[in-house]
């Protein structure tokens, strides 16, 4: 192993401290990106045409700008009159970037359950709420858990992009090491290893969420 | 299905730690020098936004003093030059240990730290680290006054401006941006209270951003700027010494000095962010 390895043992605790702002930071953007995702989810089937075009145009315009640009955006020309952190700016790009794909997930997963579920759940006497909230959603679940798990791993992989606005992560220590160290192939393979660690452990945790869910059907 | 993964996994460990091992041993075969002849080619690393070392002119062209410096390489070996640019400076050490560069000319401070992993040339520039603020903040005078609890200090993340930065301040908090760029604008807009970068850079930033920011011109520390070039290649290393010896200080050396560092008058030339 020789001792070019030693830089690994040696930074540790800088690596820790990146690895735990990795993991704040996807959290904060997950719990941002659920509600407006599941909200724009719902907006989008709406028959109210009105609300329908705004979660499209939201859904199509995220969907079509890059993530690192968006962070930028936020940052410089939003962050400049709302005065974000870099920290806050980061939460509020990738929670907004990533609702907009939970959102088509949501679509998706709602528009499976089929027609006829709503169609007597209505017949049964229930509102429109309470068929989405009783019979339609708990099925849809089910078809989301998926999707929703790898836009999760891809939530956590993207956090690193925050990087370039001086949130202090995984990815900015890694850089910083590699220029005072110069052990790129060293830092950058043991920094890999530590994104696959969460984001394998993540899909464990969901495949077992998915087989409990199974059993139940 | 899973005990395949493990052993792929492992393999892969392997493999990348044998890797390793030959990382930073220094260059075997032909000098770079001898390459660049063979090949007709010089590639150089820089990273652009650095005024007015490297920058882009409106057609997107390299231009800057590093380039002049660049190009008069490339000439004196009759060869043609190419260079490659990289958004991020903390990239640039790692292109030329895996070759992907024949030398950095980035503005590159000459440190002992790096030159465990390249070989610089004799200096060919010498610049100094100064502070820049806002232009509401009318009371800084010294580094001093900014080292205290709640101030952020940017900095270009991987420059020697960071390095010294997290040396200096021991209140204030320092944050890394994506090059000197990003540092500036976060100082531009009042997303941080001061920037430490290098004189010149900062020179003409000011220059161009009149009315947001005001350079703070004591010289934190002194510093030499070299070519970086792969460690321990002493043909390519006597070739590029002996190269500044005759280069410095010498007609095309001179019109460039000029060119750049006397005169604003390429400023509405280059690219600005």
């Amino acid at each position: 192993m020789g001792s070019a390895w030693n830089v690994i043992p040696q930074n540790m605790g800088l690596l820790w401290d990146g690895l735990l702002l990795t993991l704040q930071l996807s959290a904060c953007a997950l719990l941002v990106s659920i509600p407006v995702g599941v909200l724009l989810g719902l907006c989008r089937i709406s028959s109210n045409r009105f609300i329908s075009f705004v979660a499209v145009s939201y859904v199509e315009f995220i969907r079509g700008v890059p993530l690192l640009v968006l962070l930028f955006w936020i940052y410089f020309v939003l962050g400049k009159f709302l005065k974000l952190g870099p920290f806050l700016a980061g939460v509020l790009g990738l929670g907004l970037f990533s609702a907009a794909f939970i959102a088509e997930i949501v679509r998706a997963g709602i528009q499976a359950v089929p027609r006829g579920q709503m169609e007597a759940a209505r017949s049964s006497g229930m509102t429109y709420v309470q068929a989405m909230r009783f019979i339609i959603l708990p099925q849809a679940l089910r078809k989301v858990l998926p999707p929703m798990a790898s836009q999760f791993i891809t939530l956590i992989k993207d956090s690193s992009l925050v990087s370039v606005i001086s949130v202090v992560d995984l990815t900015l220590v890694a850089k910083n090491l590699v220029s005072t160290t110069f052990r790129s192939l060293e830092v950058w393979s043991f920094v890999a290893i530590m994104y696959f660690c969460i984001t394998f452990f993540l899909s464990q945790v969901i495949s077992a969420f998915e087989r409990k869910y199974r059993v139940s059907e | 299905m899973r005990k395949w993964a493990f052993i792929w996994l492992a393999l892969l460990l392997v493999v990348i730690t044998g890797c390793s091992q030959e990382a930073g041993t220094g260059v075997s075969g032909p000098s770079t020098i001898q390459k660049v002849i063979d090949r007709k080619k010089l590639v150089i690393g820089t990273s652009s936004g650095y005024f007015p070392f490297e920058m882009k002119d409106k057609d997107g062209k390299f231009v800057g003093y590093d380039m002049d410096l660049g190009t008069a390489i490339a000439n004196a070996l009759k060869v043609e030059v190419e260079f490659k640019d990289y958004s991020d400076f903390g990239g640039l050490i790692p292109a030329l240990q895996t070759g992907d560069i024949d030398m950095v000319i980035s503005g590159m401070t000459i440190r002992g730290d790096r030159a465990l992993a390249v070989s610089f040339s004799d200096p060919y520039y010498s610049s100094g680290q100064v502070v820049m603020v806002p232009k509401k903040d009318t009371s800084t005078q010294s580094w001093k006054d900014l080292d205290q609890p709640g101030k952020k200090i940017a900095v270009g993340q991987g420059t020697t401006g960071a390095l010294l930065a997290k040396q200096l301040f021991k209140n204030a908090q320092v944050m890394d941006f994506d090059g000197f760029t990003n540092a500036a604008l976060a100082v531009k807009q009042a997303q941080a209270d001061a920037l430490i970068f290098d004189e010149p850079g900062i020179r003409v930033f000011e220059v161009m951003n009149k009315d947001s920011v005001r350079g703070v011109y004591e010289v934190l520390s002194s510093e030499n700027l070299g070519i970086a070039l792969p460690l321990n290649d002493q043909a390519t290393i006597q070739w590029v010494n002996s190269f500044l010896a005759s280069y410095r200080n010498g007609l095309d050396d001179q019109a460039s000095i000029n060119k750049w560092f006397k005169s604003n008058e390429w400023v509405n030339q280059v690219q600005q962010q």
